[in-house]
């Protein structure tokens, strides 16, 4: 009896603090965005003069806030920080690409398009070793600072100097140097005709410079900015404004008044929704307007729903079967002739049709979309053949290998197991015998890059949208030493490989790359490309005007909401 | 005094058992097969040596083992619990903005398990193999023995997809996202700062998963609390109190609910830890911003300090509330003596 009078008391108590803290207002609780609106609102309503001249002001205002515009993406996050110098996830780009400009933007419709952002015009000197921008005068930072050279160079600079995530996309930046209010000197080490390409990137970002400096930015390693960015509004001069960022959570991005390219829609929001089961059911509720990261059956299920659409669009993401080439941990994978008999014992049209919409399979490591795209596979499934080719390589009863996959991964919807599992039954049929082996990521990554997986399930999405990131396949090169493929194993194809890296006429550049596929054809590659993603999105039908991009995945300002 | 003394004994073990946690942690987390670099470096930038050495200069990766530990330990003691590899953070931030998030969903799940696990339990045994028993006993087992993934997905399609009757995952709704809330605990500030919106939003969003975490415990509270029952209503001082003519509904109370209560507060007190640790999943699919998303990417990313920063968070819940257990023990059942 006397715990009940207690319970009571509490549950009164309780009542009675919420009656009052209600009549105080709930200074406590700050929503997204209170800040801005409150310095953009009159400090007092005595100019309003009457009653009903405030209740006017209230109602416009509270129709303002009921037509401003919102989306809600719901996406797997992938990324714990938006610091443009640590930031090398494909997710983070549309975050990025929509608050930051860079110098140079690509068209989403064409990313071989390099087009003008914050600089205008810029210039190439005759042995590609100096590149000069201009930027545009004028455009203002969210922090009210005007973007000059000098902020170019800042963060370009920094990008290199912390060492982090995208320090080696700058590898071949000798230096960048303002030189003038609002001109940019980059030099070079070496010739990289994809320059222009990776300043496209998310990574190089333009932000005040000031603020930065002031907060613990450096250009070297000592730098401790990222912590004070991912905790604040950005400062960027894009179409919007990150105002809150809670990593693994969400990011709120509300439209930046003074940008040079206006959004119509007043804010948008990032939730991190990592099960795409979850997603499926919110966007059929309606509860949000994109689910990017469903498979190709959840996919499928939702066509033709009411209320929502599905937007496909490509990727230049590459799924391979890596062969490891050398003796020691290839063992019968090192013998060419035995690749080749695997290349044919697989149902590429079956591996397409289960990674769903957009996928095909193209000839060589070029992915669709880039200089030296060698069109779709004419390699079709060949039994007898690949049976013929394993009796004259020395196995007629086949044999039997292990293969490194990544179970709970699926990027672009498409399931690394998935893709196994159908490769496995495949190779059944000529006898040979695939074991799967499932790891955790970092423990499949570490074997992996240090050369010592027998074969595995891989995926390569480009660093940048230039050809030149696909040479990291040839012999010798970053992905040709994981799969044992060394220099000396094929010194021709490396020497082309070299030769293309520093090539600037993109028509001799175009016939170089199609000359290194077909010799990593006859050469029996140790990968068997099987398939380049498409990504298909499940969207509100209220969203309209998406331009998805392979690059940056969806400009925000871009998009309308039909009212 | 005796308690007293115990209580001090008990405390230094408390202390004893976490150093042995942090060890067991650490030296688990690093001889575990995996790379961090390769984990949270992109595929080109782990080619580039200076990037490599940069990195593992950072995060202290280039020095011996027990060196690494002995300076965690160190840290630790001045307060410092490290930076998040992933987030760059302090660890300490970090679990300060996700501990709210997942204590609330704990307590509540808490509170379903002991008031459902006990009521149908006290059911169970009063109606001791009649009907309600059966299907009591069914259910806990079915709670025991559903897999949380599969039971988070057939409870967000059929309440939220289908019924509409609770909102969808997260742990608010789009209204609030991005708010800053003064103590970060939902319902706490939204209670002091009168926004009863906001806490019938965070109570929604709280409905489903805490019941799927508090499924299995309550389904184990049940199966105890019903057997502890059933072996006191043997014994011979129940005859007794029937023979005096005792009510039904008095000897529940007064004889049974007493002495069979007992066995059971050692599970109400461990439930809680392991509720904890059962929150990985559920968070995941509810989209639920906690500790158990932040350990489950932790040890996928072998984020070191954020795996030992989550691992020593439960781990001293789990040493506090065994403490804890103990003295209530203690002072409910006056046989116990110290």
């Amino acid at each position: 009896m006397r715990s009940m009078k207690k319970m009571t008391a509490v549950i009164l108590a309780a009542a009675m603090a919420m009656s009052l803290s209600a009549c105080g207002g709930g200074k406590g609780i700050e929503k997204a965005g209170d800040s801005t609106t409150a310095a953009a609102a009159p400090e007092s309503s005595e100019a309003a003069g009457t009653e009903a001249a405030a209740g006017e002001e209230t109602t416009a205002a509270a129709e303002e806030e009921a037509s401003a515009s919102q989306i809600i993406i719901g996406s797997a996050m992938t990324y714990s920080s938006l610091d443009p110098a640590h930031s090398y996830d494909w997710d983070a780009e549309m975050v990025l690409h929509s608050v930051y400009q860079s110098m140079v933007t690509v068209d989403p419709t064409d990313e071989s398009k390099i087009l003008p952002s914050a600089a205008k015009e810029w210039t190439i000197s005759d042995d590609g070793l100096t590149y000069v921008f201009t930027l545009n005068e004028g455009v203002k930072f969210t922090t009210g600072k005007e973007m000059k050279a000098e902020d170019v160079a800042y963060c370009l600079n920094r990008v290199k100097g912390v060492k982090g995530n995208p320090s080696f996309l700058l590898d071949t930046v000798d230096s960048v140097e303002a030189t003038g209010d609002y001109e940019v000197t980059v030099k070079l080490n070496a010739v990289n005709p994809a320059l222009l390409s990776i300043l496209t990137r998310g990574s190089m970002a333009i932000y005040d410079s000031e603020v930065a400096a002031a907060n613990g930015g450096t250009c070297d390693e000592s730098d401790t900015f990222q912590a004070y960015i991912d905790a604040n509004p950005s400062m960027g001069a894009g179409s919007y404004q990150i105002t809150a960022y809670t990593s693994g959570s969400e990011v709120i991005m509300e439209k930046y008044a003074d940008a040079q390219k206006q959004g119509s829609i007043d804010k948008v929001i990032i939730r991190n929704i990592p099960d795409a089961s979850t997603q499926q059911m919110e966007i059929e509720a309606g509860d949000i307007d994109f689910a990017l990261d469903l498979t190709a059956d959840q996919t499928a299920l939702l066509e033709g729903k009411e209320n929502l659409q599905t937007v496909t669009s490509k990727t230049f993401d590459i799924f391979f079967l890596m062969l490891n080439a050398s003796e020691e941990y290839g063992k019968e994978l090192a013998n060419p002739k035995v690749r080749e008999a695997l290349k044919y014992a697989i149902d590429y049209e079956g591996i397409c049709a289960l990674a769903g919409n957009g996928a095909f399979t193209p000839a060589g490591i070029i992915p669709s979309g880039f200089l030296g795209y060698a069109g779709e596979s004419t390699v079709t499934r060949d039994v007898e053949k690949a049976k013929s080719l394993l009796a004259e390589a020395g196995y007629p009863d086949g044999f039997t290998f292990n293969c490194g996959v990544i179970p709970d991964m699926a990027p672009d919807g498409v399931s690394f197991m998935m893709n196994a599992e159908k490769i496995q039954s495949d190779l059944a049929e000529v006898g040979v015998t695939m074991n799967i082996d499932s790891q955790e990521v970092s423990v499949y990554l570490e074997s992996y890059r240090d050369g010592t997986e027998q074969a595995v399930i891989g995926q390569w999405g480009p660093d940048y949208y230039d050809s030149n990131n696909q040479l990291a396949f040839l012999p010798g090169n970053t992905v040709g030493l994981r799969a044992g493929w060394t220099e000396d194993m094929a010194p021709e194809l490396a020497a082309l490989g070299a030769e293309a890296a520093q090539e600037t006429d993109d028509t001799v550049r175009e016939q170089q790359f199609l000359d290194i596929q077909k010799m990593m054809d006859e050469a029996d590659a140790p990968y068997i490309v099987y398939l380049q993603a498409g990504r298909t999105w499940a969207v509100n039908s209220r969203v309209q005007n998406i331009v998805p991009s392979a690059a940056f995945v969806l400009e925000f300002a871009d998009l309308k909401v039909a009212q | 005094m005796n308690m007293l003394k115990y209580i001090g004994r008990r405390l230094i073990l408390m202390l004893v058992v976490m150093f042995g946690i942090s060890i067991i942690t650490f030296c688990i987390s690093h001889l575990v097969p995996g790379d961090p670099l390769a984990a949270n470096l992109g595929q080109t930038a782990m080619s580039d040596p200076e990037i490599v050495a940069a990195y593992e200069a950072k995060w202290g990766l280039d020095q011996p083992l027990h060196v690494q530990y002995i300076n965690y330990m160190k840290n630790l003691f001045h307060g410092d619990m490290g930076t998040s590899i992933r987030t760059k953070q302090p660890v300490l931030s970090d679990l300060a903005q996700y501990i709210p998030a997942t204590f609330e969903m704990a307590t509540i799940a808490t509170i379903f398990s002991i008031l459902f696990g006990l009521l149908f339990g006290l059911l169970s045994a009063a109606r001791h193999n009649k009907l309600p028993d059966h299907i009591l006993r069914v259910f806990s087992l079915m709670g025991i023995s559903i897999p949380a993934f599969w039971l988070s997905i057939l409870l967000l399609y059929v309440f939220y997809l289908r019924l509409g009757v609770v909102p969808g995952s997260g742990r608010v709704g789009s209204d609030w996202l991005g708010a800053k809330f003064p103590t970060g605990f939902l319902i706490f500030d939204a209670i002091a700062y009168g926004e009863p919106d906001l806490l019938r939003d965070a109570l929604g969003h709280l409905i489903l998963p805490s019941f799927v975490l508090a499924a299995s415990t309550m389904g184990i509270l049940t199966r105890t609390v019903r057997s502890s029952m059933l072996e006191v209503m043997q014994q011979d001082y129940l005859r007794t109190a029937k023979a005096k003519g005792l009510s039904e509904g008095r000897i529940l109370r007064c004889h049974v609910l007493k002495n069979g209560l007992i066995p059971s507060v050692t599970m109400f007190g461990l439930s809680y830890g392991s509720l904890l640790g059962g929150t990985v999943l559920v968070e995941t699919i509810f989209s639920y911003p906690g500790v158990g998303l932040y350990a489950y990417k932790a040890a996928t990313t072998l984020d070191f300090p954020a795996i030992m920063g989550t691992t020593l968070f439960i781990a001293a819940v789990n040493v506090l509330m065994n403490f804890l257990v103990d003295i209530i023990y203690a002072v409910i059942d006056p046989r116990i003596r110290y």
